[in-house]
């Protein structure tokens, strides 16, 4: 079971087989009953719209737990919950950069309020739109963000002595910002995106995520980093898999939700 | 009301007749060695003591003509004639004995396994140990621990080790009474006990006693040699791995003595010589050393003073020259040395025949240093990453002997326990720096072994235990209880409970003992761990001197941790280590058979152990309980020695021994599932890198690897004459089996690197 729950949108939930450790191509479950619960109270049953898609109307909110039930024939019950964070969460993010070139890249300045009372986790991305030469466009995840700030999670940095902008810490895809300890303060970072030609547009993406999705995405990345040891580039000698972080009970996946900001920034 | 009678029966000496006590040390009479649990038995009365870890005995005696039978195994026993008519100091003497045949050995024997309420005890001396075979010619106390019964060993030929189902870092390993935090040479293929210098070595897996604490499942409590305080004697060794020199003699003959024992690999010597000739652009050099150095001295007859060391260390280094990173590099060099050291003081005094008590003060500490330095062209860099545990102690033991119905032992132990989580500078680029972290604790024990009658004993005990945590002061009560009873006279049933509390804490990657270990302390977010042990045991001993005991435990762990799923690696944030840990439950159970016998010129011993170690976190709650790594079902091993007749006038005295091992394969978790992957929607329709699905571990160790076994074989060449040349030629995996000491994964299978194969070795041994 796989599903992301983002308050303002409808409730949806994926269900598949899951294959063997050789297959990539999955079986979706068609016929299985799928029940939500809100606040712990039962509320509706998900239909099924297709490739393993199960969907009800009911649109979700923020600081609200969902829940999750899913039985077949073939299978006693599985389940799993979120509670979604604040919509709300007062980012603010500007570019200080000196010059808008997308040669010198740009340095941005983001700040946002933790909720006191919620454990929730901030990740920080950067949704890069680029134009060749010969005019064909990329869109892709921006594979570094720089910071020197020491609030980030450092579990996908590399050192760079040289540095890119005025910072030395390179983080791989995202930067996580742990919410442990944050009490409810207004945290603020400095990052830099790095230079590029063709970078026509940035979109500066600031996801507030429970617990579950954000130790999904962590311990997904982790597996996919160096550390992979899924890979033959994997270092035997200390091989210890990481697991992949599932929440769903009597199953796999990861039911989790989130909210997100994003500033957008145009080159010319 | 009842207690109090209860207790009055407890404390009150058995008899009220005239009785005179009769206390000194026992020694070995050829070097002065004290003998550590040798008995002196009084046949008349049946009743006998044993000396205790510096040589002391006390016993009680009626007064006028008696006799004692004196023993130890490998000792020629002594019987004594005395006309008891005062209290009185007697030092007893024994003399050692290779030849001695099991049944002259068996007293001995028969005090402690029948008559003692001591479970899971299993002690070997140094030369026990120098007769198994030893892989690259290396004896080594830690590998001879893994042949014994509830014992798993780590990856195949490594030092590493699981009592009873308890992670490593369950077992307190002692040296001297300071605890080691990191008994591991070469990423745990060897440990850091270097067997010339070691007396003796006792494992303790069931019912600890209350003087041992800190630690969950099991101690090791390792002797270091006194010196020869009659003669100045030495021994070089050289095996295929490494050198040894030892000297030991008499500082004022027959009062003080010294011991000083060096081992150093050799390995890197030659290598070193070839970079040297060739002009190397690379050089990978490795080595480690170990020093142990001892001396005591007797002020007088009721004083002694010890002093000990131990300071050893591993280091790794990696050097080269050229163009190796983002073209920018000139020269790199990579250093990573990591190490222990200990001290202790310890003063030994006789307040009267019936209390002997002994100060100790000691230090020990464990630290790992990575440094990486690159010179380039454009930029220089230098990482550099320090962490440590250090431990300062001061304890006070006693033992009292109020009647020979009755040993007590009493303490106290005050630590302070220092921790820095790993820390790091990049250049002038500080992370970690400055943590530091201090945790006294403070802890109080008491013991009393009564024996009611010749079939019942009891031994009842309590340690107490307080840490300060932060802000907060936590404290434990850990009562300890063992009974014995004979049914027959050649059998006995004994059970035994410990409660057990541990502060500290191991987090390491367990698939090799890789020396990044970092030892964690319990804070105010993470409470101590806690377990029970529970065991129960039946021995026999035929008169012959076939030996025979089954144990069965069931042990239940709380608290225990283990890194969150994808925090394995926190090298960088170490300071927050507590946020990338878990805590759970374990339980592990078991039954340990072990026969031991001496027919002819042969004698041997089979263990054999069925056990389950099992774990459950919060954090994993959908898994449930799971195997531990170390839970390895079936675990057989056999030591065969035959002895050769030799003629008088041959120079060597011959030996076979032989030892065959055969175990469970490891736990490994592997990924046998596969679900497609979801990132955000407004991921949608950008490259991420990130795979569309994901490979799935449904449980942490899924996955048993191939059982691991081998058999070893060493022929020694005992020379008769004591300052002459001996050899031991040994085979280790003799049939040459593929046993897998790391795994890794490649085009999504697991694969197993072996590291042993058939290895032949030659060790030889030089004594002036």
């Amino acid at each position: 079971m796989n599903g992301l729950i983002v308050p303002g949108n409808a409730v949806s939930v994926q269900l598949w087989r899951s294959g063997t450790s050789a297959d990539t191509v999955f079986e979706a479950i068609e016929q299985a009953r799928v029940t939500l619960f809100i606040n712990e109270t039962e509320a509706v049953s998900l239909q099924y719209y297709g490739n393993g898609i199960y969907q009800t109307s009911t649109v979700a909110k923020e600081l609200t737990s969902y829940r999750i039930e899913v039985t077949t024939d073939e299978k006693e019950k599985a389940w799993a919950e979120t509670f979604t964070p604040k919509q709300n969460f007062g980012v603010d993010i500007h570019n200080t950069s000196e010059t808008t070139s997308s040669y010198n890249g740009g340095n941005f300045s983001l700040s946002l309020d933790d909720h006191p009372d919620y454990k929730n986790d901030y990740w920080v991305c950067n949704l890069r739109t680029m134009v060749s030469y010969d005019s064909i466009t990329t869109k892709s995840l921006a594979y570094s963000l720089y910071s020197n700030s020491p609030l980030i999670d450092k579990f996908n940095v590399t050192y760079d002595p040289e540095g890119n902008g005025p910072s030395n810490f390179d983080y791989s895809y995202f930067m996580h910002l742990d919410d442990s300890g944050f009490n409810g303060s207004t945290v603020s970072i400095d990052f830099h995106c790095s230079g590029a030609y063709g970078v026509k547009e940035e979109n500066i993406m600031v996801y507030n995520m429970d617990i579950h999705y954000s130790n999904y995405l962590k311990s997904k990345m982790i597996n996919e980093q160096g550390g992979d040891n899924l890979t033959e580039d994997g270092p035997p000698i200390s091989y210890k898999p990481a697991f992949l972080y599932s929440n769903v009970h009597g199953g796999l996946g990861i039911l989790g939700s989130y909210t997100t900001y994003t500033k957008t920034y145009q080159y010319h | 009301m009842k207690t109090i009678f209860f207790l009055i029966f407890i404390f009150l000496p058995f008899s009220i007749l005239a009785q005179f006590t009769l206390s000194g040390k026992i020694t070995d009479a050829a070097n002065g060695e004290t003998l550590v649990g040798a008995t002196i038995f009084h046949s008349p009365t049946h009743q006998g003591t044993g000396s205790n870890a510096y040589g002391f005995y006390s016993i009680k005696l009626p007064e006028g003509k008696q006799q004692l039978i004196v023993s130890f195994v490998g000792y020629t026993p002594k019987i004594l004639l005395l006309d008891v008519q005062a209290d009185s100091i007697l030092n007893i003497q024994l003399s050692s004995n290779n030849l001695l045949s099991e049944v002259t050995v068996s007293e001995s024997r028969r005090q402690r396994l029948l008559m003692g309420t001591q479970m899971g005890e299993n002690r070997m001396t140094a030369r026990e140990i120098e007769t198994l075979p030893a892989l690259l010619g290396e004896v080594d106390i830690i590998k001879a621990i893994q042949l014994l019964p509830g014992v798993n060993a780590g990856s195949d030929g490594s030092a590493g080790f699981s009592v009873r189902g308890g992670s490593p870092d369950q077992t307190l390993i002692l040296l001297d009474e300071v605890p080691v935090y990191n008994v591991n040479h070469l990423f745990g293929y060897f440990s850091v006990f270097n067997n010339d210098a070691i007396k003796e070595v006792n494992l303790i897996k069931g019912a600890i006693p209350s003087q041992y604490g800190g630690r969950l499942s099991s101690v090791l409590d390792v002797q270091m040699k006194e010196g020869n305080r009659n003669e100045h004697v030495g021994k070089a060794s050289l095996s295929t791995l490494s050198g040894k020199y030892t000297l030991e003699g008499p500082i004022k003959k027959g009062k003080s003595s010294y011991m000083l024992s060096a081992r150093k690999t050799w390995l890197d010597l030659p290598v070193r010589l070839i970079y040297y000739l060739t002009d190397n652009s690379m050089q990978v050099l490795y080595s480690f050393y170990d020093l142990n150095g001892k001396v005591n001295f007797e002020l007088n007859e009721k004083d002694r003073v010890f002093l000990s060391f131990y300071t050893g260390s591993d280091r790794f280094f990696l050097k080269s020259e050229g163009e190796a990173y983002w073209g920018n590099s000139e020269s790199s060099k990579w250093q990573f040395n990591w190490g222990n050291t200990t001290a202790s003081a310890r003063w030994n005094h006789i307040y009267n025949a019936r209390l002997f008590s002994n100060l100790s003060a000691y230090y020990s500490q464990y630290n790992y240093h990575n440094y990486y330095e690159m010179k380039g062209s454009k930029t220089d860099q230098t990482i550099d990453t320090y962490s440590s545990l250090s431990d300062f102690s001061l304890k006070y033991d006693f033992d009292y002997y109020p009647d020979n119905h009755n040993r007590m032992k009493f303490g106290a132990h005050l630590s302070s326990l220092f921790f820095q989580p790993e820390s790091t500078l990049v250049d002038t680029t500080g992370i970690g720096l400055g943590s530091q972290y201090q945790a006294p604790v403070m802890e109080f024990y008491w013991n009393d072994e009564v024996a009611f009658s010749d079939k019942f004993s009891l031994n009842l005990g309590v340690r107490q235990s307080t840490i300060k945590r932060g802000e907060k002061f936590s404290a434990h009560l850990m009562p300890r209880v063992s009974a014995r009873l004979v049914v027959h006279p050649d059998v006995s049933l004994k059970a035994g409970y410990s409660r057990m509390v541990q502060h500290l804490h191991q987090l390491t990657n367990p698939s090799l003992s890789y020396p990044t270990t970092m030892w964690v302390l319990s804070n105010e977010s993470l409470e101590s761990s806690v377990a029970n042990l529970s065991s129960l045991g039946l021995y026999y001993q035929h008169r012959s001197g076939l030996e025979f005991s089954a144990e069965t435990y069931f042990n239940t762990m709380d608290r225990v941790i283990d890194y969150l799923p994808g925090k394995e690696n926190f090298k960088i944030d170490a300071a927050q280590w507590d946020e990338s840990v878990m805590t759970g439950i374990g339980r592990a159970y078991g039954l340990e058979l072990f026969v031991k016998h001496r027919v002819g010129t042969y004698s041997g011993q089979v263990s054999y152990t069925w056990s389950r170690s099992l774990r459950k976190y919060d954090a994993l709650e959908y898994v449930g309980w799971y195997p531990y790594i170390y839970d390895r079902p079936h675990n057989f091993s056999m030591q065969i020695t035959k002895t050769f007749e030799t003629r008088e006038e041959a120079k060597f005295n011959k030996r076979l021994s032989l030892n065959f091992n055969y175990m469970s394969g490891h736990r490994l978790s592997f990924s046998n599932y596969t679900l497609p992957a979801i990132l955000p929607n407004e991921l949608e329709g950008y490259k991420t890198w990130l795979r569309d699905f994901n490979y799935y571990i449904p449980s942490p160790n899924n996955v048993r690897l191939p059982a691991v076994h081998h058999l070893d074989l060493a022929f020694h060449l005992d020379n008769k004459s004591k300052e002459k040349s001996s050899w031991v030629f040994s085979v280790y995996n003799l049939y040459n089996r593929k046993n897998i000491s790391f795994y890794f994964i490649q085009k999504n299978k697991v694969k197993g690197a072996t590291l042993l194969p058939v290895m032949p070795s030659v060790t030889w041994n030089y004594r002036f």
